[in-house]
């Protein structure tokens, strides 16, 4: 704790000029692009909603106008000074969380919002940044400790509550944005990285079969080969077709160990044992998934695959989105042209399917600035996890960058009919106050450790 | 912690992972620009063309079809206003909407049922009444996908009085569509089906016009993008005359017969009057009722058109062509006299004359002005059936008249290789008897004898009848006008054609025929009675007037009464009252009331 003390006064000292110092030193590229997406963001969202009414854009412009000043507010604070107090941080989020499930108000039986008559506020957006900067935190006190194992399960338990009273909520959508931050800080906290790649292999090959297996379960017509019709039997139940493929995936994979000793890379035999177990276990565990999984949600979750499977349920919303993708051609419809958007096809048009409007009115060309402001985005968010000056502002930097980077793939790749539907926004350029403002701050503590990199 | 006091394992730690998610977060990326550049290039326009289909409805605005004008410009058949309720099913079926659409539209569910399968435009029904409009407009927020619409139906103001002639229209039917679609035939379009109608059809037809609705996604329309107006289609002019068409079709109703009036115009073959009874009422058949069925089952042939389709033996008044071919053959004098003494016996076979005491001597002329039988078949026998077969076709019987309706039938001319590939026999005289006389395997249809009269009117000038005079646009441009068809019968002297006429004229004035005499207007006729197997005898008249010296004929007609009797008491009477209304109309003068004739007794 005395150290810890000591850093802050050291870092306070430092910052007389603070102002001065963020003007000249901020990473006015990064501050740039994030405002031309919002700016972009505010006129989709005004032609979106045009025939309903301005509240939408007003009230957009005024968390953008809060999330400015919270982005300078975050530039200014010495994201160092979050380390100290991660503990803090980390309790007030729970607290948040456990606040919403009470006092929170529901929409479409989410319990998520907290009211407070002029705006509501959706917590989990905030309770992911802070948990960001509690987790970067916990794992910067102490590199030694975290080859323990027990470090591991610390840090699981310390994501486990967060995810439970997300689960409460129900909040899955909110949920699926904390992978990409867990599992870079893991990778980054030194702890043994051969079970974090297990444990990654295991849930890749669980969510892959869940996929086929409900596939195979709905689409009853591709059954009719002998070689699916095995598949599925082995997918369904304990039988001699499960105990087959067990065998196969077993001969399979020795073989490919195999072969790569041949090509005389030095693969400990270990390495053979925990793949195949993984693998089976990935398997078994996909032998009873269905039952917590109900028809309607496999439904959404396949039917990225094959949207024409059921074409006015499951499917409609992505085939009219990809229609309206595709129909904006290389120019587009123009501004305020779009009619896939604008009618009423494309369902959440200003919110999670924001960028199939954009791709509407504007074309091949409007989303290729949109996709150039997000690459801007993620290379000078990358440029300042190279440039960060501790190892707490690599932590910090990258679970953002990779946090970014994942809404983004996952929001269009979604809108494209690529992905699953998952509700996530598209961050800056979505309809949503909370995910603005908490966008706004992650930038902020980037701008942060950008302007601090040369401090010693 | 700073990199400063780092160790250096740490350092090595951090980098290893941050390069590798350098591109880690770079590729998705990639990925997402591929599939927009497959999306917005390669497949850009098949999606712009399904999101136009999403958003366009394409509603059909009918046409309304041409007006039917006679030949006075009174209107025969027009089009009213109709509301119509149009459906568009949506992608997505709504249960609710339907369950709606059924309640207040109940009748429509069959409709509803399959527009809901084919996913296309489709009228629910036509005439709805105010109170269901008003209840479709007061739920249609819960309904939507619900386009109501005036659209044009046919009307025929006349009701049955034109009903053979203008025909009548019904739907397409699916077949027809196929065939028709690259004619720009509408799926719920109306085709006619019979008469005018149906031979006018492409003059008749307009072009549909189109209303391009934007809808939203739950099927509310937002706007009109655009409207293609409708060609009304093009407007005819018949020669037909309401007033004569109504004189003779209330004079055969008036006998409770069945039967057929056609007048024709000699001077160019115009059809004045078309008449056929028992007739329908074509307005029935405009939007599809019971009583459709009804009219088909009816025994007495409602439907039929007697007048063109209706073949009957010509009786008496084929007499006429008998002894046009004898005096043009000269193979028979009309000096000569033969004795009737009431029957003829040829074999052992007896042919009856009308008159049971017997004509007495008769020559050609009075043999024709009583009409007396046994004076024709002595004709007929001199002369023979090959004689009589050549001039029963150089008049055109036998084969159709090729008038502007459809469905005509030939009739029927006799002849010795007719009866042997008929019924593999030979010709016998006593066929010949008959034949001569107008009876046996001879039929013909009311519209030949029409026109057979007409040109004897025409003292051998042979017009093809026509009912259609123009046809004009709505701005009044001329698209078509009839040429008359002129056929000579050059072959027959015009003595011939005098001593023919003067026997037709006594015929009116003092013989069979008295009862169509009008002293102002003269005419020339032939009554018949045609016996039949099926019960009473046909009652015929044939006729045309004015028949005076230098003056041309106006008007010919063929009457015939079903089962009716005898021609000069049946028929004659119904041709005087149309020659009556017809010498009014012209001569704008009245019929002095001691012309009217005397009750007196008339034959055959």
């Amino acid at each position: 704790m005395e150290t810890e003390h000591k850093v802050t006064i050291v870092t306070l000292k430092k910052e007389k000029d603070i102002i001065r110092q963020v003007i000249n030193e901020s990473n006015w590229y990064l501050i740039g692009c994030v405002l031309s997406l919002t700016m972009i963001g505010l006129l989709m969202i005004y032609s979106t909603t045009l025939s309903n009414s301005l509240s939408y854009v007003i009230k957009q412009f005024f968390a953008f106008l809060v999330g400015v000043t919270i982005l300078f507010l975050f530039s200014i604070i010495n994201y160092q000074l979050f380390q100290a107090y991660y503990i803090h941080l980390y309790g007030f989020s729970v607290i948040l969380l456990t606040l919403v499930l009470f006092i929170g108000t529901a929409y479409r039986n989410t319990r998520a919002w907290i009211d407070f008559k002029l705006f509501s506020l959706q917590v989990s957006e905030i309770a992911r940044i802070l948990f960001i900067l509690s987790l970067a935190g916990f794992i910067d006190r102490d590199y030694t400790k975290n080859r323990r194992l027990i470090q591991l399960f610390k840090i699981v338990a310390f994501f486990g509550l967060i995810a439970f009273l997300l689960i409460l909520q129900p909040d899955f959508s909110a949920l699926v944005v904390y992978f990409p931050i867990i599992t870079i800080m893991l990778y980054l906290s030194g702890v043994n990285r051969k079970l974090l790649s297990y444990g990654l292999l295991f849930g890749f090959t669980t969510a892959v079969l869940v996929l086929i297996k409900i596939y195979l379960m709905i689409k009853e017509n591709v059954r009719s080969s002998n070689i699916v019709n095995f598949v599925n039997a082995s997918l369904n139940d304990i039988n001699i077709q499960y105990i087959i493929v067990l065998i196969l995936i077993g001969i399979l994979t020795w073989f490919v160990w195999w072969i790569l000793k041949k090509l005389l890379f030095r693969v400990k035999i270990s390495y053979l044992i925990l793949t195949i177990i993984v693998l089976w276990s990935s398997y078994t565990l996909v032998n009873f998934s269905h039952r917590f999984v109900k028809l309607y949600q496999q439904k959404r979750l396949i039917a990225f695959l094959d949207p024409y499977f059921d074409p006015t349920g499951a499917g409609y919303q992505i085939i009219q989105t990809r229609i309206a993708i595709g129909s904006g051609r290389i120019f587009g419809k123009g501004l305020f042209g779009s009619t896939q958007a604008k009618l009423g096809f494309v369902p959440e048009k200003h919110t999670d399917f924001i960028f199939s409007v954009i791709c509407e009115e504007f074309g091949l060309l409007g989303a290729t600035i949109v996709i150039s402001l997000y690459l801007l985005l993620i290379l000078e968010g990358t440029k300042i996890m190279f440039s960060a000056r501790d190892t707490f502002g690599v932590l910090l930097s990258s679970s953002i960058v990779s946090m970014f980077a994942f809404y983004f793939f996952i929001n269009v790749g979604m809108c494209l009919g690529i992905l699953p539907v998952v509700g996530l926004p598209l961050p800056f350029l979505s309809y949503g106050g909370s995910n603005l403002v908490s966008s706004y701050m992650a930038v902020g503590i980037l701008n942060s450790i950008h302007i601090r990199r040369y401090i010693y | 912690m700073d990199w400063e006091n780092s160790p250096y394992l740490l350092r090595k730690q951090f980098y290893s992972v941050l390069n590798i998610l350098r591109y880690l977060l770079l590729l998705p990326i990639g990925v997402i620009y591929l599939f927009l550049i497959y999306y917005q290039i390669f497949r850009g326009e098949y999606y712009y063309e399904i999101s136009e289909k999403n958003r366009l409805r394409i509603f059909s605005i009918n046409a309304p079809r041409g007006i039917i004008y006679d030949v006075n410009n009174n209107v025969i058949a027009d089009n009213r206003p109709s509301i119509t309720v149009f459906y568009y099913p949506l992608q997505r079926v709504n249960a609710e909407e339907v369950n709606n659409l059924l309640s207040i539209l109940p009748f429509a569910r069959d409709k509803i049922f399959n527009a809901l399968k084919t996913k296309k435009v489709v009228s629910l029904g036509s005439d709805l009444d105010r109170q269901t409009i008003f209840h479709l407009f007061l739920t249609k927020h819960r309904i939507g996908n619900v386009f109501v619409s005036t659209e044009f139906k046919r009307r025929y103001p006349e009701n049955e009085l034109f009903s053979h002639l203008i025909g009548y229209v019904g739907e397409i039917t699916y077949s027809e569509y196929l065939s028709l679609r690259t004619k720009g035939y509408g799926y719920t379009d109306i085709v006619g089906r019979s008469g005018i109608e149906k031979v006018y059809e492409e003059y008749l037809k307009g072009v549909n016009g189109a209303l391009f609705m934007e809808v939203d996604a739950k099927g509310n329309p937002t706007r009109i993008l655009r409207t293609v107006p409708p060609k009304v289609g093009k407007n005819l002019y018949l020669t037909i005359d309401k007033d004569l068409q109504k004189v003779a079709r209330d004079a055969i109703a008036r006998t409770g017969k069945n039967g057929a009036v056609v007048g024709v115009d000699p001077r160019d073959g115009a059809i004045r009057i078309l008449v056929s009874y028992k007739d329908f009422n074509p307005n029935l058949f405009v939007v599809p009722t019971e009583e459709k069925k009804i009219l088909l089952k009816d025994k007495s042939l409602p439907l039929l058109n007697r007048a063109l389709q209706g073949i009957y033996p010509p009786g008496s008044t084929f007499k006429v062509l008998t002894m046009i071919a004898a005096l043009n053959e000269k193979k028979f004098p009309s000096k000569t006299t033969v004795l009737c003494q009431g029957s003829f016996k040829f074999g052992d076979k007896i042919f009856k004359c009308w008159e049971k005491k017997g004509h007495g001597y008769v020559d050609m002329f009075n043999g024709l002005r009583v009409s007396c039988n046994v004076y024709f078949i002595n004709l007929g026998l001199r002369i023979g059936i090959d004689e009589i077969e050549k001039y029963a076709k150089m008049f055109y019987f036998g084969e159709k008249t090729g008038i502007d309706l459809p469905y005509e039938v030939a009739g029927i001319v006799p002849s010795r290789n007719w009866k042997k590939n008929k019924f593999k026999e030979e010709w016998y005289e006593g066929d010949t008897v008959s034949v001569s006389i107008g009876q046996g395997y001879i039929v013909v249809t009311p519209i030949q004898l029409a026109v057979f009269v007409s040109a004897v009117a025409n003292r051998g000038i042979f017009y093809t009848p026509y009912i259609v005079s123009r046809v004009e646009d709505v701005d009044g441009e001329i698209l078509y006008t009839h040429t008359p068809n002129k056929k000579d019968l050059t072959k027959i002297n015009s003595e011939v054609w005098d001593f023919v006429i003067n026997s037709m004229k006594a015929v009116v004035s003092s013989g069979t025929g008295r009862a169509a005499y009008i002293p102002e207007f003269p005419a020339a006729g032939k009554t018949g009675t045609a016996q039949n197997p099926q019960g009473e005898d046909h009652a015929w008249f044939i006729c045309f007037a004015p028949a005076e010296e230098d003056k041309q004929a106006e008007i010919a007609l063929a009457v015939i009464v079903e089962h009716g009797g005898k021609g000069g008491s049946v028929a004659a009477p119904i041709a005087r009252e149309v020659l009556i209304e017809y010498y009014k109309k012209t001569r704008m003068k009245q019929i002095t009331p001691q012309t009217v004739h005397s009750e007196v007794e008339y034959g055959d």
